[in-house]
């Protein structure tokens, strides 16, 4: 799953490249004050800046319909879907997190230990007892409702 | 061990006090851990006899091993407290409660477990018996399976008093023990004078 490309803001900061001195001399007023707070003049100059994307599963709105991803823990493992299953160094696709046809949702180590240690030829969901049934596909709705993305379960 | 981290976190809720759900545990002994393998963890849980049952004011201890299998097998768990119960063991504490057994999924924690023992405490299944001859009296002669299991509360569930120790300190004393021992070891046997004493005399 690709990270979402960062949100751009428009630039509200302006370059001071023209107007060197402004530090230096404090006792020259600029006439920010009049304009009433409809433009801030930041005496700053941006060198440089990193994007920051902040990824998910998705789980949350699929379980249950609150939206608070954060809070959304494996019931198998208790940690975060967005960490790391037990024995697995690195969150994200070492970490995958896949669905039942019953829409439950667990990291796919930790339901697949599960599944092997019934020892039955009909291995049921942690959640609701259902037999289990990988599900073949979810389709997500991003934040922002940009568009869909479909996440391989 | 699969789920070291869920284990921790487990024990941290369990060992917290929850004066609504009525069940505790605390670590059993100094050390959690049990020689010889690692990842097994050993508490000792206690349930609060629900009201409106013979259990009621009856305090039950209950001995939780957590082994290496844990989260996808259940915890072995059985009574301490002697209980009379149609399903535990009279003899041994042994429970039969399905979700301990092949109902067990790892959506169930220690705590739910626990909640579930005292569920069990308040609508016995006779028809599942743990002690063939406790669920014959409960569904023979209810006031008699009442009337024991009452008894046996007083007799091994009740808390007992400060006074009431301090004359079993004194009576074990007597035998000939100091002071420091025996209060150490009637701690260990939760009171229990008999054990108590057999203990000091390394029986």
């Amino acid at each position: 799953m690709d990270p979402p490309p960062p949100r751009r803001r428009s630039p509200r900061y302006h370059n001071q490249l023209s107007n060197n001195n402004s530090f230096s001399s404090p006792g020259k007023k600029t006439n920010s004050s009049s304009n009433a707070g409809t433009e801030t003049k930041l005496k700053i100059k941006i060198k440089r800046y990193h994007g920051v994307a902040k990824w998910t599963w998705g789980v949350s709105g699929f379980n249950n319909d609150d939206d608070d991803d954060e809070d959304e823990v494996c019931i198998v493992c208790q940690s975060a879907f967005e960490g790391c299953a037990p024995g697995v160094k690195y969150p994200g696709d070492e970490s995958p997190v896949v669905f039942g046809k019953c829409k439950h949702a667990f990291h796919l180590q930790c339901v697949s230990t599960w599944l092997q240690s019934q020892n039955s030829n009909n291995p049921t969901c942690p959640t609701c007892r259902q037999e289990w049934e990988f599900g073949a596909e979810r389709t997500v709705v991003d934040d922002d409702a940009e568009g869909e993305e479909s996440v391989d379960v | 061990m699969a789920a070291n981290g869920r284990v921790k976190k487990e024990i941290s809720i369990i060992c917290k006090t929850d004066p609504t759900s009525g069940v505790i545990a605390t670590t059993a002994g100094d050390d959690l851990s049990i020689p010889g393998k690692p990842g097994w963890r050993h508490l000792i849980g206690t349930i609060q006899g629900p009201s409106g049952t013979p259990y009621e004011n009856g305090v039950f201890d209950v001995d939780i091993l957590i082994d290496g299998e844990y989260p996808f097998a259940p915890p072995k768990m059985k009574f301490i407290t002697k209980i009379w119960h149609p399903n535990v063991s009279s003899a041994t504490g042994a429970i039969c409660l399905d979700i301990l057994k092949d109902q067990w999924t790892p959506a169930l924690t220690i705590k739910t477990a626990m909640m579930s023992l005292q569920a069990l405490l308040c609508s016995p299944e006779p028809n599942d018996p743990q002690d063939a001859q406790v669920a014959k009296m409960y569904l023979e002669n209810k006031p008699e399976f009442d009337r024991t299991a009452k008894f046996w509360v007083e007799q091994y569930a009740s808390p007992k008093s400060d006074t009431s120790k301090e004359d079993a300190v004194g009576r074990v004393c007597e035998m000939g023990f100091d002071k420091e021992s025996a209060r150490k070891a009637l701690e260990k046997h939760k009171w229990d004078e008999q054990a108590a004493v057999n203990d000091l005399l390394g029986m």
